[in-house]
């Protein structure tokens, strides 16, 4: 989705400049949500502003909306026959390959060092083991990489 | 009462969602569990649909947990609420750019974050895996009772294709999308 995207606001519509439009990846992705839909917010506000931005937000998310309520629907009706049953046990098998790819990606990409290998090892430990939320431990984890960034600049002299 | 819950819920997960689609998943799961009656098969079977519809798997099994809790309202405050702090971050964000890149708080912010999203996929993992290894309706049914080799409850033919899935896409860079229509279709074909 991001290629076509970037496609279409660079080369199509010259939304961007191809370098404003790696600035703009690399911040839709660094923000929480999804990327894709966080470039059509991002797009929408730098043409026309907030109500840009709500237009091309609810544009990237109703198809998939309808779609996933058609689908619903039908498997209520259908849920139960066993070619569906079937296909379903097949996209759960998929399903788990899909995630497993995406286990080895993010810790490739997250762990570099002994600090970063023990901190996510934490952060599994706590998500697995303890009965905090994962919404609370993700927000402890940021307000601790915060205290850090400013621990660092005081130690190097005086906030910028 | 429920819509509230499901709003606030999935609010919450949209403002801490980091990690992409997959991450998200299992803090969906571990959101919701506590008002939502739903079994982790159930949740499985939700998001591979989710991944195989149009769109991201994140909103996408967002609109289907939410369809069903409590309707097409349920799926429509869901997803609302899921996309609404990222709607809101990225405003913010998109009239300060400058700003934002440079700060040292937001990159401390995000360095800070980095290794719980490691926590998140592996969470999801579990999430996911769980339910389709020991699946209540394995595929083959017949084939893996016969063969005798695994034990009743274990999906041998769905560790097989979860291999597969892993092999195809890293290996020889099939697309994700043609992936999962051909282990549907296997599925289908191989029935439970």
């Amino acid at each position: 989705m991001i290629p076509i995207l970037q496609n279409i606001a660079v080369n199509e519509k010259k939304w961007f400049t191809a370098e404003e439009a790696l600035d703009v990846i690399s911040v839709c992705q660094s923000l929480p949500g999804v990327i894709a839909i966080n470039m059509a917010t991002y797009v929408g506000f730098k043409r026309k502003g907030l109500l840009g931005s709500l237009v091309s937000t609810v544009g990237v998310v109703l198809p998939s909306f309808v779609v996933i309520i058609l689908v619903a629907k039908g498997l209520s009706a259908f849920g139960d026959n066993p070619y569906v049953m079937g296909a379903l046990g097949g996209l759960r098998a998929a399903a788990m390959g899909l995630v497993l790819i995406a286990v080895y990606s993010i810790a490739k990409g997250v762990i570099k060092d002994w600090f970063s290998g023990i901190s996510s090892l934490v952060g599994i430990l706590l998500i697995e083991f303890t009965n905090m939320s994962v919404v609370l431990i993700v927000l402890l984890f940021l307000v601790a990489g915060i205290l850090r960034a400013l621990w660092n600049t005081r130690r190097e002299g005086g906030l910028k | 009462m429920i819509f509230a819950k499901l709003f606030w819920a999935f609010f919450k997960i949209g403002a801490v969602g980091f990690g992409g689609g997959m991450a998200i998943v299992g803090m969906i799961y571990d959101t919701i569990r506590g008002f939502v009656s739903m079994t982790p098969s159930q949740y499985a079977d939700i998001v591979a649909i989710a991944q195989v519809t149009p769109g991201p798997v994140a909103v996408n099994t967002a609109t289907y947990v939410g369809y069903q809790t409590a309707g097409i309202m349920g799926s429509l405050v869901a997803t609302l609420g899921v996309a609404t702090p990222a709607f809101i971050l990225v405003a913010i964000v998109a009239s300060m750019i400058d700003r934002y890149k440079q700060s040292r708080i937001v990159q401390g912010a995000l360095e800070g974050i980095r290794p719980a999203t490691v926590g998140m996929i592996f969470t999801a993992a579990l999430t996911i895996c769980r339910p389709a290894i020991e699946a209540e309706h394995p595929l083959g049914g017949s084939i893996s009772a016969i063969s005798g080799i695994l034990p009743g409850h274990i999906d041998g033919i769905a560790i097989l294709m979860c291999a597969a899935t892993v092999l195809l896409i890293k290996k020889f860079h099939v697309n994700a999308m043609y992936v999962l229509l051909i282990m549907g279709c296997i599925g289908a074909v191989v029935g439970v």
